[in-house]
C-alpha cells in the first residue's frame, strides 16, 4: 500500500519514448506543443519531432490595438520560422492561415519548406490579393490533401503528377486559363472528392471537370461571370452540389453513378435561360434537393410527357424557400401526382403558421402516384 | 471456421494467464505477426503487461471486434467511454502496452487523451498533472519563453 502512495508523484509520461511523446503533441496545436518545451529539460526539443503543424495567426481572440502592432506580425513570424528551422522529421498535415500583414516571401518558404518534408495534408489560407504558389507544389507526390483559401493564382504546368491527391478544396482561386483548369483534373488520377467555392473562372472559357473516380462534387458560388461553360464527364460521381449563379452553357456527361444531388441556383427568375442539359445530365439522381429557383426551372412547364426519371427514379426530393403562391402548389402537386418511387418528399418553407397549415391540407389532399411517399413540412 | 475460434493464451507479467479468440488477438499487430510466423502456438509472455492492463486491452480489442458493423459515431462514443474511466496511472500503463503490442486505434486513443488532458493549461498546471520536475533555472526557462514568445504571449 505505501508502495502505491508513494508511486503517485511519480512522473511516468516523462519516461516514454520521443516517439510516443512526439504522437502525442502531434495532437496539440503547434502553439501548445512549443509550449511544453519549458516544462522540462526532457521536453526541450520534442516539438521539433511533431508530425503534425498549424500555424495560425489567430487575430480573431485579439484585441485590434494588438492584432495591429508591428511587433505582433513579427512575433508570428519569428516562430513560424524557428519552429520550421529546428524541426526534423516529416510532415504529415501542414496548416497555415494568417492575413496579408505577413510577409510573402515568408509564406512562399514556409509552404516550401513543408513540401520539402513530404507534406501529406496541406491547407493554405492566406488573405493575398495575389499570391503564386512555388513550383514545388506541382511536384509533390506525397500529397494526398490540398486545401487552398484566398488569393492564389492557379497556373497549373502541363507536366503535373499528384499520384495520391484524393482531396482538392479550392476557395477564391484564381484560374489562369482553360489548360490550368483541365490539366489540374487530368493530373491527379486518384481524385475523389473536389470543392470549387467563389473561385474566379473570369479568365476561363471552358471549366472542364472529367475524371473517371471522382466520387464528390461541390461547386459553390463560382461562375458569376456568363462567359465559361461547365463541362462535367464523371462516370463515378454520385453526390453533386451546385449552389450558384448560371454559367453560359452545360455539358454533363456520364453521370451514371449520380445518387444525389443538391441544386440551388441563385440567379434571379428572369435570367434563368435554359439549363435543360443540366437537368438531362443529373436526371437518374434518387435523392434530389432543389432551391425554389431551381424547381421552377426544372418544371418551368408541366409537361405532359411526365419525365421517366420522375415516374421510376426519383426517391427523395426536398424544396427549398418553398412558397404557398399557386405555381409552388402546382408543381409540388405534379411531383406527388407523378412520382412513382417516390418515398420522402420535404418542403421548407418560412410562411407563417397559418399558411403553412392551409398549405398542407391542400398538399396532404393532393393525388400521390406512390402510395409509400411521406410528406414533410419544414 | 476452425481458425476463428481458435484460442491464443497470453501470460501477464504478474502470472495470470489469459484465453484470446484469435479475431481479438490480431488486433494487436505483434500477435498477428506472430501468428503468421507460426510462433503462437503455445503461451506468449508479456514482460511489463500486468494482468489487469492486459485484461483492459483485451476488453478493448473485444469492443472493437465485435463493433465492426457498428456505426463510426457508436465507435467514438464507446473509445471515449472507454478512454474517460481511465486514471492517469493507468493512462500511462496503457500506452506503454499499445506501444508495445501495436494495437495502432488503441495507441491513438491513449495519445489524444493525453494531449485533452494536457490541452488548454499552462506549463505550471501540466508539471502539477503529471509530476513532471522543472529543472530548468529560472534563467533557462525565461530564455525559451522569450525565443518562443508567440506561443507563450499570444494564447490560442
Amino acid at each position: 500500500m505505501a508502495k502505491k502512495v508513494k508511486m503517485k508523484g511519480v512522473d511516468r509520461i516523462s519516461c516514454l519514448p520521443d516517439s510516443i511523446l512526439s504522437h502525442i503533441l502531434s495532437s496539440l496545436s503547434t502553439k501548445a506543443a512549443v509550449r511544453t518545451s519549458v516544462l522540462s529539460t526532457r521536453w526541450r526539443n520534442l516539438f521539433t519531432l511533431v508530425s503534425n503543424l498549424n500555424f495560425e495567426f489567430d487575430v480573431q481572440h485579439m484585441h485590434w490595438r494588438e492584432r495591429h502592432k508591428s511587433s505582433t506580425v513579427k512575433s508570428f513570424m519569428c516562430f513560424v520560422d524557428r519552429v520550421l528551422f529546428f524541426h526534423t522529421v516529416n510532415v504529415d498535415k501542414f496548416r497555415l492561415e494568417c492575413g496579408k500583414r505577413v510577409d510573402s516571401d515568408r509564406i512562399y518558404g514556409w509552404i516550401s519548406a513543408a513540401l520539402r518534408r513530404g507534406v501529406k495534408h496541406l491547407d493554405i489560407n492566406i488573405a493575398f490579393d495575389k499570391f503564386t504558389l512555388p513550383g514545388a507544389l506541382f511536384t509533390c507526390r506525397t500529397l494526398v490533401t490540398l486545401k487552398l483559401d484566398s488569393g492564389f493564382v492557379l497556373h497549373v504546368p502541363k507536366a503535373v503528377h499528384f499520384p495520391y491527391l484524393e482531396t482538392l478544396h479550392l476557395k477564391s482561386v484564381e484560374f489562369s486559363n482553360d489548360d490550368s483548369v483541365s490539366s489540374l483534373f487530368s493530373c491527379c488520377i486518384a481524385l475523389q472528392d473536389v470543392v470549387i467555392e467563389k473561385c474566379n473562372t473570369e479568365n476561363i472559357d471552358n471549366f472542364n471537370i472529367s475524371h473517371h473516380l471522382l466520387k464528390k462534387l461541390t461547386i459553390l458560388d463560382s461562375f458569376d461571370n456568363s462567359n465559361c461553360w461547365l463541362m462535367i464527364d464523371t462516370p463515378n460521381l454520385a453526390y453533386f452540389k451546385y449552389k450558384d449563379h448560371v454559367a453560359a452553357g452545360y455539358s454533363l456527361e456520364n453521370l451514371a453513378s449520380i445518387v444525389s444531388a443538391d441544386i440551388q441556383f441563385l440567379t434571379e427568375d428572369e435570367d434563368l435561360h435554359d439549363i435543360t442539359p443540366f437537368f438531362k445530365g443529373i436526371c437518374i439522381v434518387r435523392s434530389l434537393i432543389l432551391s425554389l429557383n431551381s424547381l421552377k426551372v426544372v418544371l418551368s412547364s408541366l409537361p405532359e410527357q411526365v419525365p421517366s426519371c420522375l415516374l421510376f427514379k426519383l426517391k427523395a426530393i426536398e424544396i427549398l424557400d418553398f412558397k404557398e403562391d399557386e405555381e409552388c402548389i402546382g408543381k409540388a402537386k405534379y411531383i406527388l401526382k407523378n412520382g412513382g418511387a417516390l418515398e420522402n418528399f420535404t418542403v421548407h418553407t418560412y410562411i407563417c403558421e397559418g399558411k403553412r397549415l392551409k398549405m398542407s391540407k391542400v398538399l396532404l389532399a393532393s393525388p400521390r402516384k406512390s402510395n409509400h411517399c411521406n410528406f414533410l413540412i419544414l | 471456421m476452425a481458425s476463428t475460434l481458435k484460442k491464443i493464451i497470453l501470460k501477464s507479467c504478474d502470472g495470470k494467464i489469459l484465453e484470446v479468440e484469435e479475431a481479438v488477438a490480431v488486433q494487436s499487430q505483434m500477435i498477428k505477426n506472430m501468428i503468421e510466423d507460426d510462433c503462437a502456438n503455445e503461451e506468449i509472455p508479456l514482460p511489463d503487461i500486468t494482468g489487469e492492463i492486459l485484461s483492459m486491452i483485451i476488453e478493448y480489442c473485444k469492443m472493437h471486434v465485435d463493433g465492426e458493423n457498428n456505426s463510426n459515431n457508436e465507435l467514438i462514443a464507446r473509445d471515449a467511454d472507454f478512454i474517460t474511466r481511465v486514471d492517469l496511472n493507468t493512462l500511462y500503463y496503457l500506452i506503454v502496452a499499445a506501444n508495445f503490442l501495436n494495437v495502432k486505434s488503441l495507441l491513438d486513443l491513449t495519445c489524444q487523451r493525453v494531449a485533452d488532458i494536457i490541452k488548454g493549461k499552462s506549463p505550471e498546471e501540466i508539471r502539477l498533472t503529471f509530476n513532471i520536475k522543472n529543472d530548468f533555472t529560472p534563467e533557462e526557462e525565461e530564455e525559451i519563453r522569450k525565443k518562443n514568445a508567440w506561443a507563450f504571449d499570444y494564447k490560442d
